[in-house]
């Protein structure tokens, strides 16, 4: 079988974020152009499409001490889990993942109750009002079903991010993730998964795609869930709700029990 | 078009909310969400895909693209994935990849502008929306009065990157038409002269697109002054980022921790400006502990040629093949003799000749000359430690191949010639230069053009040759410009056309370039945005996207191979927008036949294409029909050309072997084909150098200092180290909507060390006033509180600091503009920026 996988290298990564700017580009193309559309009319159009939100990210993570400074390029995106807390945390279903590994959501099936992006520890989907579904990362499997690479790997000038089948034993994800000593798998002291590898020196490990990330900027912050959850009322109580807050609070204890 | 999931991914472009959208008001937004599905409706047929290839435009990079094209969309660009590009491979950067949103943005100039009322300059108030011919009529009533009066002198081209790099030759018939020898760029002397001078004093050649650090084979590369993964030139960075790993030391020298530091092994906080002093500092260890490749410097540098006490050149002849021959010390036969013919020709020592003169050769004199410079010397010039700079300087000559970095940018400091000159002789040392592993030269760098001497009423020889500037001519000094339009020095510049390029935030000084602006007869403006300069302007001429336009045959610089590549229009124009080329020759035809006639014929003089065959191809097929004509005189095969966008000549390996070819037989573009430790260009020029100056021109190596050196009196005082940022280039891309998305917070703020900042009560995130001690002027911005610079110095990107009302997507809180902080001066040699030569006082606001 397949299991796509993409490694990100740290000590690679230059901070250009052509990898973002391409996934906006080939994914979120439609939803920046009504932005850019809507910010324009506005008279606050630099904060309209700051808040702009993407599938992945790159944060300058600065850190040390003059003059034994450091500077690492964390990377948001999703991390195509196995049993991840996203499908565990979805009452009908629309989130999925495939037997490639690839989690998805079926656009039909999702109700917007957004239990998902509560229940992702990684900030990595959004309520998308454009495609009226919850928005993430896909690994670009429209374009890997015409053979070519997701749209970020495909750009990425430091060839940062690598993209393949886990399973294949010859592909350069597998020997990296094999040979590499400084691979990083988030999740893998629980029972989340992660399909994203980080090459990550030891002294950056503890910050490879950390959800707590240390520098939250307003946009992450943006889509925390404790506001909207206060917005439920209602509807939180539905016994739908109650079994998606059960299976999220699980999945997020095991989370948190992992990391410590 | 495969995959059912592609399909789904252009269904999203047609969803149409429906009926629910009419309940929805009547629900929370919440709410709504739970009346899914929603089905698509009404799609409509798809064309199939179309990649059109092209060149990026985002940056000066020129990287090749692929632009993938729906139903008269561009979806998206991305590198040659199917067709490396020598260039950059498949590879393009975030600007790159935000091309679309260039393309698509709202604040685009959609059609020509005039406004006749001259006192409304530097605003946006007046103007009103013009036809094509309108505008081109006004121009060539205006050109052809000024043609009859004899005043053509007064009109003059100021170009940016793009102009300079690819259109220059196309935009200089125009001038020729109309008879003025005034075509200037801001790239030049604001940007990488006084860099690429010091380069080309010891090898000939030196601007970034015609030489190249050969980070495949490098293991061992210092960077200095640059900051390669954060201004991404992706030919540079697909280069050095996927070596990473690979090399044995990265050593990165910057006031402040760049992008590039971040990927190093060793950060060298150095004092901004003083470079030189570590450079100089590394030829005294590499020279004193006899690290040096001999060999190298016997076979292809001048350091054997015989020089007289008076540091002058002891005999030369003029060979055959325009090359100097000079003397050197024959070991062998214990005499003098000609360069070639020495069987082991001494690198020490004083000799006397058989006519009674004494002479050393060159490397004698620079060992003399460095014998000062000891690292604990530099340490107190530079700040860095005596024992590092040993331990650079032994394992930068014991680690082969070392090199240190071309640079690309080179405009900050008065020693800024200096300095690289230096770098390219630390190079030599270790025997790197044209060798595998060190700088090469490009396929550009070889496809040597033949100089060409500018007319002699060029503005810029004019100027220099009155204030002392030996390289104003060949520097295209953009401060002669300015002081011909302000001061009418040396003679008055009233007309001018600024093509892509926005002289009010690049050249220093924002009020006083606007003033000057001010004082113009007419100022026409080709750009696609609404930009600070645009303000100024009596005729705003809008030009197409780099997505939207045909393009002549360009040669490819900065690449390792020599190639030729153009663009292909990959959507029609969206809006009422031109050609660069189509506006030039549109008004050289409202001015009459004659003129149309002669920019043919000049212009198939530049790029030795039948003026005729010129003529009726463009006629014809528009700007594609030049490029049709020179391809078809070029032989080049378009069906490749068409696929791909570029065409290789030769590859990498022929222009690796035609560099080493020229190393081993001497025929370097230098004045003695080899690699030059004494400068004979330099040597010429010292005899106009006035004296002040010297020290700047010497033709061996010299400590100059940088006019700021120890001139911080206070805390809240501070040098500047200036860069770019890696979403954005120049002050152009600050309206892309989704660049200023990617831009990291920080990027957008001054950055002053923890330490320092707590001394002044300045929190991270604060406003802060910043005042330029040069220009006086004080400029609000935001910190950040940062361990990645010097105390004593700030760090600021120059890509921000616009005031254009029309760039709706600029930030909305206050950046440096940084013209604002500088005034109108320039470096001693070739009338160039020195954009880092200030002082700042910073308070909180």
């Amino acid at each position: 079988v397949t299991r796509y996988a993409m490694v990100i290298d740290l000590n690679k990564c230059l901070g250009c974020e052509a990898c973002a700017a391409a996934c906006i580009a080939e994914n979120r193309r439609i939803q920046a152009l009504k932005t850019i559309e809507k910010a324009a009319g506005s008279s606050d159009a630099y904060k309209k499409v700051r808040d702009f939100w993407l599938r992945t990210r790159v944060i300058p993570v600065y850190t040390g001490k003059y003059p034994f400074s450091k500077l690492v390029f964390m990377h948001n995106i999703c991390l195509h889990c196995d049993n991840a807390p996203c499908v565990a945390a979805c009452p009908t279903g629309a989130t999925y993942q495939r037997p490639d590994g690839i989690v998805l959501v079926d656009h039909t099936k999702c109700i917007g109750c957004q239990y998902c992006v509560y229940a992702c520890p990684y900030g990595a989907r959004v309520w998308d009002p454009e495609i009226n579904a919850i928005d993430k990362c896909t690994f670009c499997e429209h374009l890997l079903a015409e053979g070519q690479p997701p749209a970020c790997v495909q750009t990425c000038p430091a060839h940062a991010r690598i993209f393949g089948d886990l399973e294949d034993p010859e592909s350069e994800v597998a020997r990296i993730v094999r040979e590499n000593k400084n691979v990083h798998r988030l999740g893998s002291d629980w029972r989340a998964k992660a399909g994203v590898f980080f090459v990550v020196n030891p002294e950056f490990k503890e910050l490879a795609g950390n959800p707590k990330f240390p520098d939250k900027e307003e946009e992450l912050e943006k889509h925390q869930p404790l506001y909207r959850l206060a917005g439920w009322g209602v509807f939180a109580l539905t016994v739908l709700g109650l079994a998606g807050h059960i299976i999220y609070w699980t999945a997020k204890k095991s989370g948190e029990e992992g990391e410590a | 078009v495969g995959g059912s999931l592609g399909l789904e991914l252009t269904r999203r472009d047609f969803l149409k909310l429906s009926a629910v959208a009419g309940a929805g008001v009547l629900l929370s937004s919440h709410g709504l969400r739970f009346l899914k599905p929603v089905r698509a409706q009404g799609i409509v047929g798809e064309e199939k895909e179309r990649y059109v290839p092209g060149i990026c435009a985002m940056c000066p990079a020129d990287c090749n693209i692929l632009v993938r094209v729906r139903n008269g969309r561009a979806e998206r660009i991305m590198g040659p994935e199917w067709f490396p590009s020598p260039k950059n491979k498949n590879k393009i950067c975030a600007r790159g990849n935000s091309g679309i949103f260039r393309l698509y943005n709202p604040d685009r100039l959609k059609q020509p502008l005039i406004r006749d009322d001259k006192s409304l300059r530097g605003t946006w108030k007046g103007f009103r929306a013009a036809s094509w011919n309108e505008a081109y009529r006004r121009i060539a009533d205006h050109l052809k009065k000024l043609v009859a009066e004899g005043r053509s002198r007064e009109i003059a081209i100021l170009g940016g990157w793009l102009s300079c790099e690819v259109y220059s030759t196309y935009l200089f018939p125009f001038l020729r038409a109309v008879g003025s020898p005034n075509g200037l760029g801001t790239p030049t002397s604001q940007c990488f002269f006084p860099k690429a001078f010091g380069w080309t004093s010891v090898i000939g050649l030196g601007m970034h697109s015609q030489i190249l650090t050969d980070y495949d084979n490098v293991n061992y590369l210092i960077v200095m002054r640059r900051n390669i993964a954060g201004s991404i030139p992706v030919v540079h960075g697909v280069r050095f980022g996927q070596n990473l790993g690979r090399y044995k030391k990265v050593v990165v020298v910057d006031p402040r921790f760049s992008e590039t530091a971040a990927k190093a092994d060793e950060w060298i906080p150095i004092k901004p400006g003083t470079d030189l002093a570590l450079l100089l500092a590394m030829m005294n260890v590499i020279i004193e502990e006899k690290l040096y490749d001999e060999d190298y410097l016997k076979k292809y540098t001048n350091a054997p040629m015989l020089l007289t006490e008076e540091l002058k050149p002891y005999k030369t002849i003029k060979g055959k093949n325009g090359k100097i021959k000079y003397y050197v010390w024959d070991k062998a036969g214990n005499r003098a003799v000609l360069h070639e013919e020495a069987a082991e020709p001494a690198l020490e020592g004083t000799y006397t000749t058989e006519d009674e003169v004494k002479v050393k050769p060159v490397f004698e004199f620079l060992k003399e000359k460095v014998k000062d410079y000891t690292p604990e010397w530099a340490e107190n010039i530079t700040d860095v430690p005596a024992a590092k700079i040993r331990n650079l300087a032994r394992e930068f000559a014991t680690t082969k191949p070392a090199a240190i970095d071309t640079g690309w940018h080179g405009a900050r400091h008065a020693n800024e010639m200096m300095t690289w000159r230096a770098a390219g002789i630390v190079n030599a040392l270790v025997g790197s230069l044209l060798k595998t592993g060190g700088i090469i030269f490009t396929g550009e760098g070889l496809e040597l053009p033949k100089a060409s001497t500018p007319s002699p009423e060029y503005v810029s020889v004019v100027w220099g040759e009155k204030h002392h500037i030996p390289l104003a001519a060949a520097g295209m000094s953009a401060q002669a410009l300015y002081d011909a339009m302000a001061k009418g020095d040396p003679y008055p510049i009233k007309t001018l056309f600024v093509i892509a390029t926005n002289p009010v935030l690049n050249i220093c000084g924002r009020v006083e370039c606007g003033e000057a602006l001010k004082k113009l007869d007419m100022l026409v403006v080709i750009d696609i945005l609404p930009i600070d300069t645009a303000a100024y302007a009596d005729i705003i001429l809008p030009e197409h996207t780099y997505l939207e336009r045909d393009d002549p045959l360009f040669n490819m610089p900065y690449a390792p191979a020599v190639a030729v590549e153009t663009r292909f229009k990959a959507v029609d124009p969206l809006y009422n927008t031109r050609h660069v080329i189509d506006m030039m020759v549109g008004i050289l035809k409202a001015m009459g036949e004659e003129y149309y006639e002669k920019y043919w014929e000049y212009l198939g003089g530049e790029i030795n294409v039948d003026a005729s065959k010129l003529r009726e191809y463009y006629e014809r097929y528009g700007v594609r029909g030049i490029m049709l004509a020179q391809a078809e005189t070029r032989k080049i095969p378009l069906d490749e050309l068409m696929k791909k966008g570029f065409v290789v000549i030769e590859g990498e390996d022929e222009v690796r072997r035609k560099d080493l070819e020229l190393l081993e037989k001497g025929e370097l573009p230098t004045p003695t084909g080899k690699v030059e430790l004494f400068s004979l260009k330099l040597f010429e020029l010292l005899e106009g150098c006035p004296k002040e100056k010297i020290l700047y021109c010497l033709p061996l190596v010299e400590w100059a200092p940088p006019e700021i050196l120890n001139k911080r009196r206070s805390d809240d005082e501070f040098y500047v180290a200036y860069g770019k940022v890696p979403t954005m280039t120049h002050t152009s891309a600050a309206d892309n909507p989704m660049l200023q998305r990617l831009t990291p917070t920080q990027d957008y703020r001054v950055w002053i060390n923890r330490e320092s900042a707590e001394k002044l009560g300045i929190r991270n995130g604060d406003k802060i006033i910043v005042k330029s001690l040069k220009s006086g002027r004080e400029v609000e911005a935001i910190a950040f509180v940062t361990e990645h610079v010097r105390p004593d110095t700030i760090w600021l990107s120059w890509d921000f600091g616009q005031h254009s009302e029309k760039l709706r997507f600029k930030q909305d809180f206050p950046t440096v503009t940084y013209s604002d902080l500088l005034i109108p001066d320039y470096e001693p040699l070739a009338g160039a920026a020195k954009k880092a030569e200030i002082i700042v006082k910073i308070r909180k606001a």
